[in-house]
């Protein structure tokens, strides 16, 4: 029992830290900014660091203005002060400006604690909506794969016709206009759309006919042989290898790149727990009461293979954020005016300044060890 | 046995070649033109008069001529293989054009009259002596114009500026004529068969021979560079793997038949601190505290990371010799993490085999834990133990990266970073090419290790 109590509170100190780093993540403009949150006009209040509109106004009346309220760290991660205080270490004296950089400056005078916060950002946004999509299609198509596997995908040889020469026209199509006209979401859609509605007549007119073959679609062995594909790539040379591949850098391109990466992790773990899962009598049961398979996947097979997959997204979001880091630590994939820890410890590491290095990896420590303890607690339940 | 064996090379072979159809495609998809670079290489400026002829000649060494794949599939109005055009100037503007739906044949037919036309012209103007800069300038328009609109906007222009009735010799009127009422509104898939005259029948064979091409960076084959570099990666990955081993191995024991006690709190704790840690973070920390004096004389422990001098011909372990005090702290950064993870899982396996009857039964026997631990749990936690170490392999070439990167180690992971840089794709494509084959490999043995000494699946089988 004192084993347990112990457990959960250190879970519990790992959930409170966690979200304190997503809220950071949320709220950053409004913690580091270098527009103040709240100003005074003769008009009423602005809120320069909140909405674009009020920017325009607080630039134009600053002389102005005199009851201003700052941000918590009035500097924002890209404002530069070379001739002030250029690469100053918090413990040094500081020729203050604004205010006290509190965490030091890096050699162009940008203020630390500002850049940890929007660092904070980036991070988050790339741990855990990487993390999200890849659970989402991971999952879906992994417990799809283990639950088709036996009573399987039976079709005749019409619907296999079928659906060979639907996917290939969709694919030639979908391409080659997507060559043709750039990428438009409504064309896509439409051609999807027209896609699935032709696929399902075309499905139901050849299920009409009766007295032919039906032969087995083994998707969980076309998963499988997937999933050994991806693992064939190893992780950060392939990652490499993508994210040159862009000409534009930015964070939605990565997290693309770690989804298209990660997915198959959550599709591995879900298609055998579902496959121990699925044999069990309560879910021969929802069968024989005669539950549609959606409804026995997301409300009878789903939750009990949740707190497994938990811990695989605890260790997913850990790693998904060191990506991060190990790629802008390398100088690659994100764009250049942006600061992140990565870029931040690299500066640090080659300019031989303790607290760029010290204060983004032990941001980056925190985290992992918050995640690993999550997924501890998890793997012990 | 040698039937498990060959049905597992069976089913690794589409892998294979998967794999190599990814990486292939990747490769193609990259910015740039190979054969330019190549160009650069040997020094060939763009301005001098043999560049045509150079470029021509690596286009077609390169096999850039050629078709991407086995077969392609493509609208009916499509080039069949839109590589045959040689200059990089006329295949832009062509499939730029392709892209707009103007049906091929068309399309080549003005490319050719325009180039006619504009000789036309040009020599009209000599033999009449007009100096015209908008001509000029006309004309200089017209061969770059790709839009369809710009095309006929230019031509238009032209036709004024030139003597009557010479528009009727210049045969461009009537091709921009004809590309206009070719536009294409529908098209139907086109299979088209190519046959083994292909870049990537090319590129396997190459592959298979050992032959990846040439640096662009250097000149230097790409599998010399790559095998000069994997030496030293395989040398991270090894001592890595063994000190891993030596040190995890045990302390996962100890842990796991002692569960609960101080040892196995403490351990736990340690490791779940060293498992979260960073490696990057690790390694600059060591650069920064302890290379140099500028916090403490007595933290300067470690030698600055330095640049690595591996002249041709010197045999590795002179090399390991020389360079063995910088090896020292990548390989401390190298290991952290693992040692926490392999012996967290052996604890758990350990805890797994420790109820197990056979356990009891030594117990009764009166045997020593030690030798509980050693001749009657370790065999049985080393099964398992294989699938692990054999993943672990190909990942520690990936958690090399960035050590060698950091540290300024001569291997793999290091020569990718530089080739990024450089855009030197036949290099980055070779390493994950060569990168990917040694993790099939490493699969498919980790698979028939297992199942060489596990007796369950050994005795499944026969």
């Amino acid at each position: 029992m004192t084993n347990i109590r112990k457990y959960l509170t250190a879970y519990h100190w790992s959930m409170f830290t966690l979200s304190i780093f997503v809220m950071i993540g949320i709220f950053a403009p409004l913690l580091a900014n270098e527009l103040p949150l709240a100003c005074k006009t003769p008009d009423g209040w602005i809120f320069p660091a909140l909405l674009t509109k009020d920017r325009l106004v607080y630039s134009s009346k600053k002389m102005q203005l005199d009851e201003c309220y700052k941000t918590l760290i009035p500097f924002g991660s890209q404002n530069t002060d070379i001739s002030r205080s250029a690469a100053k270490s918090p413990c040094q004296s500081q020729q203050i400006g604004l205010a006290k950089h509190w965490l030091g400056t890096d050699k162009l005078g940008r203020d630390v604690a500002s850049g940890m916060i929007h660092g904070t950002q980036t991070a988050m946004q790339i741990g855990f909506i990487s993390v999200f999509l890849s659970f989402f299609f991971g999952v879906s198509i992994g417990m799809g794969a283990a639950y088709l596997k036996d009573e399987g995908l039976r079709l005749n040889i019409l619907q296999i016709l079928f659906l060979f020469i639907s996917v290939f026209i969709f694919l030639f199509y979908g391409l080659y206009e997507l060559k043709f006209s750039g990428f438009d979401n409504w064309i896509f859609m439409f051609y999807f759309l027209i896609f699935l509605v032709g696929n399902y007549l075309l499905f139901y007119l050849a299920s009409l006919i009766k007295d032919l073959k039906n032969y087995f679609i083994d998707i969980d062995m076309i998963l499988i042989k997937v999933i050994e594909i991806r693992k064939s790539f190893p992780g950060i040379f392939i990652l490499l290898a993508l994210t040159t591949l862009f000409v534009v850098p930015s964070v939605w391109n990565i997290i693309m790149i770690i989804t298209l990466l990660s997915w198959t992790e959550f599709a591995r773990f879900a298609r055998a727990e579902t496959l121990v899962v699925k044999n069990e009598n309560y879910i021969v049961s929802a069968h024989l009461l005669g539950f549609d398979h959606l409804r026995i996947l997301y409300r009878h097979i789903l939750p009990n293979i949740m707190s497994s997959l938990i811990v695989i997204a605890c260790f997913s979001v850990g790693s998904a954020i060191i990506l991060e880091a190990t790629l802008s630590y390398l100088g690659i994939g994100l764009p250049v005016e942006q600061v992140t820890w990565g870029k931040m410890m690299a500066e640090g590491r080659d300019m031989q300044l303790w607290w760029l290095v010290f204060f983004p990896g032990l941001a980056l420590f925190i985290i992992i060890l918050c995640l690993n303890t999550i997924a501890d607690v998890f793997n012990r339940n | 046995m040698g039937i498990f064996a060959l049905k597992r090379i069976l089913l690794l072979l589409p892998t294979m070649g998967i794999v190599m159809i990814l990486a292939f495609f990747l490769s193609k998809w990259v910015p740039g033109d190979a054969a330019e670079s190549f160009l650069a290489l040997q020094g060939v400026q763009q301005e001098s008069n043999n560049y045509k002829i150079e470029y021509e000649r690596n286009y077609k060494l390169l096999n850039l001529d050629e078709p991407l794949f086995y077969f392609s599939v493509i609208p009916d109005f499509y080039h069949p293989n839109i590589n045959e055009i040689i200059l990089p100037l006329q295949r832009q503007q062509v499939s730029s054009l392709l892209k707009q739906k103007y049906a091929s044949k068309a399309i080549l037919n003005y490319i050719s009259d325009r180039d006619e036309s504009i000789k036309i012209i040009k020599n009209w103007k000599e033999k009449n002596g007009v100096i015209s800069e908008i001509m000029d300038e006309l004309l200089v328009k017209a061969s770059f114009a790709t839009e369809i609109n710009e095309i006929d906007g230019v031509w238009q222009t032209i036709k004024p500026l030139i003597a009557d009735g010479l528009h009727e010799a210049c045969p461009v009127y009537r091709s921009v004529e004809k590309l206009t009422t070719n536009k294409v509104h529908w098209y139907f898939p086109l299979i088209k068969w190519h046959g083994s005259s292909n870049q990537f029948h090319h590129w396997v064979s190459g592959l298979i021979r050992g032959d990846l091409g040439l640096s662009i960076k250097d000149g230097r084959e790409v599998s010399h560079k790559i095998l000069a570099a994997l030496k030293w990666t395989l040398l991270l990955a090894f001592a890595n793997f063994i000190i891993t081993g030596i040190i995890a191995i045990p302390s996962g024991l100890a842990a796991g038949y002692r569960a609960g006690s101080i040892y196995d709190r403490i351990s736990n704790f340690v490791w779940l601190i060293l498992y979260s840690i960073p490696v990057f973070w690790l390694a600059s920390m060591f650069i920064v505290y302890c290379t140099s004096s500028n916090y403490a004389s007595w933290l300067n422990i470690f030698p600055v990371p330095g640049l690595w001098y591996v002249p041709d011909g010197q045999s590795m372990w002179t090399t390991v010799v020389n360079y063995s005090h910088l090896l020292v702290l990548p390989i401390i950064c190298l290991v952290a993490n693992d040692i926490a993870q392999l012996s967290r899982i052996v604890r758990s396996k350990v805890m797994d085999q420790k109820s197990e009857m056979y356990v009891m039964m030594a117990k009764a026997k009166g045997q020593s834990d030690f030798k509980i631990l050693i001749k009657h749990i370790l065999p049985n936690v080393m099964v398992p133990l294989i699938t692990v170490l054999g993943g672990k392999l190909p990942a520690g070439l990936s958690g090399a990266l960035i050590i060698e990167v950091i540290f300024n180690i001569p291997g793999m992971g290091r020569l990718m970073y530089n080739s990024i840089y450089y855009a030197d794709w036949n290099v980055v494509f070779g390493i994950l090419i060569i990168v990917s084959l040694f993790t099939i490999l490493i699969m498919l043995l980790t698979d028939i290790l297992y199942a060489y000494v596990n007796p369950k699946v050994k005795t499944a089988l026969s």
